[in-house]
């Protein structure tokens, strides 16, 4: 583990660097997309498990805390999308100075649609996408984290700690919230302070909508506790969409626990199981290394 | 099986709240008698009860009287999905 700062173009970014494992030849990096808000706090471990066993395959990984997250400078509130496209852009050009260069983006949640977009905006830096339980909708994403405010009010009402008039504060719906957004209000939601220059650009995005180079390849983890899940709509509706573009789609559907949304932290050991086995497959690396 | 049954499993994996799930009876408070069913836990479950049903739940469902007791909730998913 190397941790370090590097400077971002919004300010000093936490940086860590899991090197691959001596015994092994190295074959590459590859770079972590975070999630949003509370679903990195409770990742945080399976984040740390997955990297040491990319590690033991081969391959490095470096991990970093987009500006206003972790410990790297600023606030939720001082963030925005272009910021976080830019910090992950330079977290590349950090793994290139090293005389290294990422040959995967691996994301969970919201940071699949972060990796999709600087891989549209970049084609040339990577192009294997890793995505756990990836978001699709941004929209949707977006709408139930505002939900977290309409049960905080919900508790509230119900245990009688409200104060003043009800009439004065009436809870306020999706709708509103949406409206104080795009008014240029930030939201407090949970203790995290939602701007606009983060939920805007997030509110239109939808992952199968960027264009990707067309070697991409992706794997999508469907991570769900059901035995009889199979493949979610939404991963299926994914993978055709970017068949459709001839690029190169797996869906993995995971019977597992969807530890970014629990308390009490969970292991996931089919996902990363699973994941591990996609990256041991990747025998011709030469070929993912040249594109 | 039943809507009863799966929204127990879904509270159980949610909620974290293992065999405590098990026990819980129609009559079983829900809001204000688990400790961890807290604002984040409310949101999270109604996103989950959406993906696994398949429905979407508004603003103002997101009530005390949908989340009073376990037979509430699932009263509530029963007549979402036969909708």
């Amino acid at each position: 583990m190397q941790p370090f700062f590097f400077n971002s173009t919004a300010g000093q970014l936490f940086g860590n660097y899991f090197p691959a494992t001596d015994d092994c030849e190295a074959k590459g990096d590859i770079l972590f997309f975070p999630p949003f808000a509370e679903e990195l706090n409770r990742s945080r471990h399976m984040i740390s498990r997955q990297a040491r066993a990319f590690n033991r395959l081969g391959y490095g990984v470096l991990l970093v805390d987009l500006f206003g997250t972790g410990d790297s400078a600023g606030s939720y509130a001082e963030s925005s999308w272009e910021i976080w496209i830019q910090d992950m852009k330079t977290a590349c050009d950090w793994l290139v100075n090293q005389k290294s260069r990422p040959i995967a983006f691996w994301a969970l949640r919201s940071g699949a649609l972060l990796a999709a977009d600087l891989v549209q905006r970049y084609p040339q830096l990577a192009c294997h996408l890793l995505l756990w339980a990836p978001v699709s909708q941004g929209k949707a994403f977006i709408a139930q984290f505002l939900r977290i405010k309409i049960a905080a009010d919900l508790a509230e009402t119900t245990t009688g700690t409200k104060d003043g008039d009800e009439t004065e504060n009436a809870p306020l719906g999706t709708r509103d919230m949406l409206a104080l957004l795009h008014q240029g209000h930030t939201l407090e939601i949970a203790g995290y302070h939602l701007p606009p220059a983060l939920a805007l650009p997030l509110l239109e995005m939808s992952l199968t909508s960027f264009a990707l180079p067309p070697e991409t390849r992706i794997d999508w983890f469907d991570v769900s506790p059901s035995h009889t899940a199979g493949i979610s709509p939404a991963a299926r509706r994914a993978i055709e969409g970017w068949h459709k573009q001839g690029l190169d789609a797996t869906a993995h559907s995971v019977k597992d626990v969807q530890f970014w949304a629990l308390q009490e932290p969970e292991w996931a050991k089919n996902l990363i199981e699973e994941t591990s086995k996609v990256m041991m497959e990747m025998t011709d690396l030469s070929e993912v290394a040249s594109c | 099986m039943s809507a009863v049954e799966n929204v127990r499993e879904i509270l159980k994996a949610t909620l974290q709240i293992g065999e405590r799930a098990d026990a819980l009876t129609p009559d079983t408070p829900l809001l204000g008698n688990i400790p961890e069913l807290d604002s984040m836990a409310v949101a999270m479950l109604v996103t989950s009860l959406e993906e696994h049903f398949d429905i979407f739940i508004e603003d103002d469902e997101i009530s005390a009287e949908t989340f009073e007791t376990f037979g509430a909730l699932c009263d509530f998913v029963e007549e979402k999905t036969a909708a």
